[in-house]
Formats: structure tokens, C-alpha cells, sequence
């Protein structure tokens, strides 16, 4: 592409270690808000978790969710529309944790959240420490068009997979694709190999 | 419409500013020079993409605030944590390049053959759009009543204060001053509601046309004010300003659907 | 295209494709209906290929404004 608007720069943050950019990814400080579907507001009363495992289902409720183990961490997020945003802070539950309180061998999960939104990940990247079902972000209680009251967070994937309003994980013998991966999006999504679209 | 004519509006051109003017102390109109412009109608948008030196880039939709006919201009209100609009409002200056696309948009747009009368309703920067089929109406000759309705936050704050001060034959100026009035102000001075826009709309037995142009919240309540009022929700034209300050519709209006989706019931 | 009549597969509101409501900030663009917020389309562009499923839409009739 040749032409350049002179003088302009975006909103960006130029003073950063390319080795923490993936390839054609931009960092922000702000945090653009893209959704699919209107924000969904479920009452926390009404909110619940599950891990389901064919017709084993483990369920939990707001409160038993806020009783389990959280940690805080800080990760770097990248956007397939190539925003990234560094050193983002959370607080959330391992999936670690919840995905021990079922019995399985299912190599696959397939998140679904508030609105029908859905994204497909092999188990191994939600556990080993690399996931949380995140309900903080930056100190306060995460905002509805973020994805509070909770979501999913794995940023080592592209954050598409960092499923907004989740409410559960099913586990999976097939890798069976989400939304956006049925549209061409790819499978497993990491940033540091740009795999944005399926065949990447 | 011809096939050129609808490649050309979705390709990238290069336009040349050629002026421009500072209506208020957040708001700027870039006049254009356009080599290969098609032709607009009166409500139609166009795309803006700016690009860095690293490729990096971002696109946004501007109303055009000029008649058919008349050289191409839009107008930008300059939002504090925007992205695009502090570049157009306070960078870009006469002789530079800006890249965009257009016209775009087919549904909200005024042609005289449309008629009257006509209602059109604004909020803050709204205004862009339906000042363009003001000046068409005038250009045109036309002389279909119109009566609009401006809602902005203060005197300062209007756009077009001049040109709106002093109405062609035919149109009348209903403002409101949301914020701040001046003194001796004798408009309306609060946010538009049920009650006002029942003052000011045309009665809907006259069979008018609605415009409506501005924020989200804005142009909700106002649309759905007027159909309460008995407008037919077809009569009641709305063009929403997103969070972003510009329109969402850009995708949908460059899609080519295949002729395999041509679906059509009983014809009319 | 805005000007075309849609007709919602679910709840078969009908209304022109620019009332629909789009979402545009995404990994692609995603209209649903007004009434019933159910997905009508969904458009990705993938290597400058746009693709198109229109499967939400009972029917869409470009003819008809």
C-alpha cells in the first residue's frame, strides 16, 4: 500500500518491546469494545457455571463460583482485528479448578456463553494455568460490554477464544467449530504463528 | 444503477482538501476536491480511511453535509477520545490527501420526488445529513414544507448557525438548548421528549416524512416518540451515530448479494 | 441493499435491512433482528473474500423497498 496520511498515528503505544507484538498485531492503550450481539444481562441470581461432560453436568452458582480459589494475573491480549493490549490485569478462577471437579478424557471443550456465542479449544490450553473464567479486570468488577459478569480468558490464543459472558465449558470428543470458526476463522487461533483464518 | 457507477463508489480515491471551515470550536467541515466523484443524493455518507506509516489503519463514515451538485464536503465533530476525529479536525489541513470511498447509503436519503411535508429531527452533530437535503431542497427549487427540529447542548454548540438563522422559504428552525441558554433565549431548553416533539412535529393526518439523525438514545426516542404520535414506522427515517461518532451501516451497503438470493414472494 | 425488505426467520418481523441492527466491531459483521435479536446474517471477509450465510433470514427481497 502506498498511500500514507501524513501525520497521523492512530492511537497507539509506541513505546513497547516488539518482542512481546505478535505479528500484525498494533498495541492500544485503550480496550475497543467488539461484540456479535447486544450485551447480554443475566442477574447474578440467575448466573450460574457449568462444565458438562456429556450428561454429567457440575454447576455452580454465583456465590459458589466467588468461594472457589481465584488468582490475579497480568497477560498481554491480542485481538484478530490486530489490537493488542498489554499488560492487562485480572482476577479470576483457574479453569484448572473447575475442570477437576469432573472426571474426563475429552480431548476438546466448546465454550458457549449469554447470546449464543460459542468457541471450540483443546482442553490442554484451558489448563495448565493458561485459562481463567475471569470476573475482574483492572481492579473493578468486569463491565457487561467486556463480558462481565464473567469470561472466558486464555491469552495465548487470539481473543476471540476469550469467550465474552460465558457460562460453561462442554467437553468434547470432536473438535466440533464455535461462531467465528465456522466462518473461516481458524481452529486454534495463536498469535505468534498469525493463524487468524483456517488454512493459516 | 450502472455497473460503473457502483464499482466506483466502492474503490478507494484520493480527494484533496481543499478547505476548510470551523463551525464550532469542536466541529470542522473539510471541503473536498474529488477527481472521480460519482455523484451523491442528499443523506448519503462516505468512508474515511487514514493510514500510518506502518500500515496500521482506521476507518470511520462521515455524512455528507453537502447538496447533489455541490462540491463534496463533510463535517466532523471532533470526539475526545476518538481515533480518527482528532486527526480530521486539528491535524489535516488544506492541500493534504484523505482516502475515501462513497457515496454510501441508500435508505436515508431525501430526493424531491419524495415529497412532504417534511420532518426533520436532529441531535448534536445529526445535523450534517439533513442540512445536505436542505440545501438540495433549496438548489433543486423545491418547495415541499419542511420543518426541523435541533437539538443541541448550547448556542455554541450549533452547527450551521448562520445558514440555520436565516431559513430558505418553506423551512422552518425549532431549537433546543439542552445545556446552556443565553439570555432572553425563547426556543425550547431541555432534552427533546413525547411532549415537544408533539408541539413540534407535523400532525400525522398530513402524511409527513421523518428524518432522524443523531446519537442512538437520541434518535430511539425520538423515533418511537413520532410513532406514537401515529407516523407509520415506514415514514420515520432514522440514521444512528455509534459510539464510535460514525454509521454502522457500511458493510451492508457494499454487499453484492449473488442472484441466488434474489428470494421474492407475490409480486406488489 | 439497505433499501431490501427482510423478513426474520424466527419471529418474521419484517422491516428494511437498514433497521436491522449490525454489529460491525468484530471479527466480522453480525445483523440481527430488531425484534427478536436473533442472528440474520453474518458477513466475514477472509482474504478478501467475503463470505455471506444469510441462513437467519426467512426471506430477503431486494426488489422490494
Amino acid at each position: 500500500m502506498s498511500f500514507i496520511s501524513r501525520g497521523f498515528h492512530g492511537r497507539r503505544d509506541d513505546d513497547v518491546d516488539p518482542k512481546r507484538v505478535p505479528p500484525g498485531q498494533y498495541v492500544t492503550r485503550d480496550f475497543p469494545v467488539l461484540s456479535a450481539g447486544p450485551t447480554p444481562h443475566t442477574p447474578l441470581e440467575e448466573w450460574t457455571f457449568s462444565i458438562v461432560n456429556g450428561d454429567e453436568r457440575k454447576t455452580w452458582s454465583w456465590e459458589e463460583f466467588r468461594a472457589l480459589p481465584s488468582e490475579d494475573v497480568t497477560v498481554d491480549v491480542h485481538c484478530v482485528t490486530r489490537w493488542s493490549k498489554l499488560d492487562t490485569t485480572w482476577q479470576g478462577v483457574s479453569v484448572d479448578t473447575l475442570l477437576e471437579q469432573v472426571e474426563h478424557d475429552s480431548p476438546y471443550v466448546f465454550a458457549f456463553s449469554d447470546g449464543g456465542y460459542t468457541t471450540n479449544l483443546p482442553v490442554e490450553d484451558v489448563s495448565g494455568g493458561k485459562a481463567w473464567i475471569a470476573f475482574d479486570f483492572d481492579g473493578e468488577p468486569l463491565e457487561p460490554e467486556h463480558g462481565g459478569p464473567a469470561r472466558l480468558l486464555v491469552p495465548h490464543l487470539y481473543f476471540w477464544k476469550s469467550a465474552k459472558w460465558v457460562r460453561g465449558l462442554e467437553l468434547r470428543d470432536e473438535d466440533e467449530p464455535g461462531f467465528w470458526e465456522t466462518y473461516g476463522y481458524h481452529s486454534y487461533g495463536d498469535p505468534w504463528r498469525e493463524q487468524r483464518y483456517a488454512g493459516d | 444503477m450502472a455497473r460503473a457507477a457502483v464499482r466506483g463508489r466502492l474503490t478507494w480515491q484520493i480527494a484533496k482538501v481543499a478547505d476548510v471551515v470551523d463551525e464550532t470550536a469542536r466541529v470542522r467541515t473539510l471541503e473536498l476536491d474529488l477527481p472521480d466523484w460519482p455523484g451523491h443524493a442528499a443523506g448519503q455518507h462516505l468512508d474515511v480511511r487514514l493510514t500510518a506509516e506502518d500500515g496500521y489503519r482506521a476507518e470511520r463514515s462521515y455524512s455528507i453535509a453537502s447538496a447533489p451538485g455541490e462540491p463534496v464536503a463533510i463535517t466532523v465533530e471532533r470526539l475526545d477520545d476518538g481515533e480518527v476525529s482528532p486527526y480530521l479536525t486539528e491535524e489535516l489541513r488544506g492541500g493534504d490527501a484523505l482516502e475515501l470511498r462513497g457515496p454510501v447509503g441508500g435508505y436515508f436519503v431525501w430526493d424531491e420526488a419524495d415529497g412532504g411535508p417534511l420532518l426533520l429531527v436532529a441531535g448534536g452533530s445529526g445535523i450534517v445529513p439533513l442540512r445536505a437535503m436542505l440545501r438540495h431542497r433549496q438548489r433543486s427549487g423545491n418547495d415541499v414544507t419542511v420543518r426541523l427540529l435541533y437539538s443541541s447542548r448550547s448556542l455554541d454548540d450549533v452547527i450551521y448557525r448562520s445558514e440555520l438563522a436565516e431559513p430558505a422559504a418553506g423551512v422552518e428552525v425549532v431549537q433546543t438548548l439542552t445545556r446552556e441558554q443565553p439570555d432572553g433565549w425563547t426556543g425550547y431548553a431541555r432534552r427533546v421528549d413525547a411532549a415537544l416533539l408533539g408541539e413540534v412535529a407535523w400532525p400525522a393526518e398530513q402524511e409527513p416524512l421523518a428524518f432522524v439523525c443523531g446519537p442512538t438514545s437520541f434518535v430511539e426516542t425520538v423515533a418511537s416518540g413520532l410513532v406514537a404520535l401515529g407516523y407509520p414506522p415506514a415514514r420515520v427515517k432514522t440514521e444512528r451515530f455509534g459510539a464510535t461518532g460514525g454509521r454502522c451501516w457500511t458493510h451492508l451497503t457494499e454487499m453484492q448479494l449473488p442472484a441466488c438470493c434474489t428470494t421474492s414472494s407475490e409480486t406488489r | 441493499m439497505t433499501t431490501a425488505a427482510s423478513v426474520c426467520g424466527r419471529c418474521h418481523d419484517e422491516r428494511p435491512v437498514a433497521e436491522l441492527v449490525a454489529y460491525v466491531r468484530a471479527p466480522g459483521t453480525v445483523v440481527r433482528c430488531r425484534t427478536c435479536a436473533s442472528v440474520l446474517m453474518v458477513l466475514v471477509e477472509v482474504r478478501g473474500i467475503t463470505c455471506v450465510d444469510l441462513n437467519g433470514l426467512a426471506t430477503l427481497d431486494p426488489a422490494r423497498t
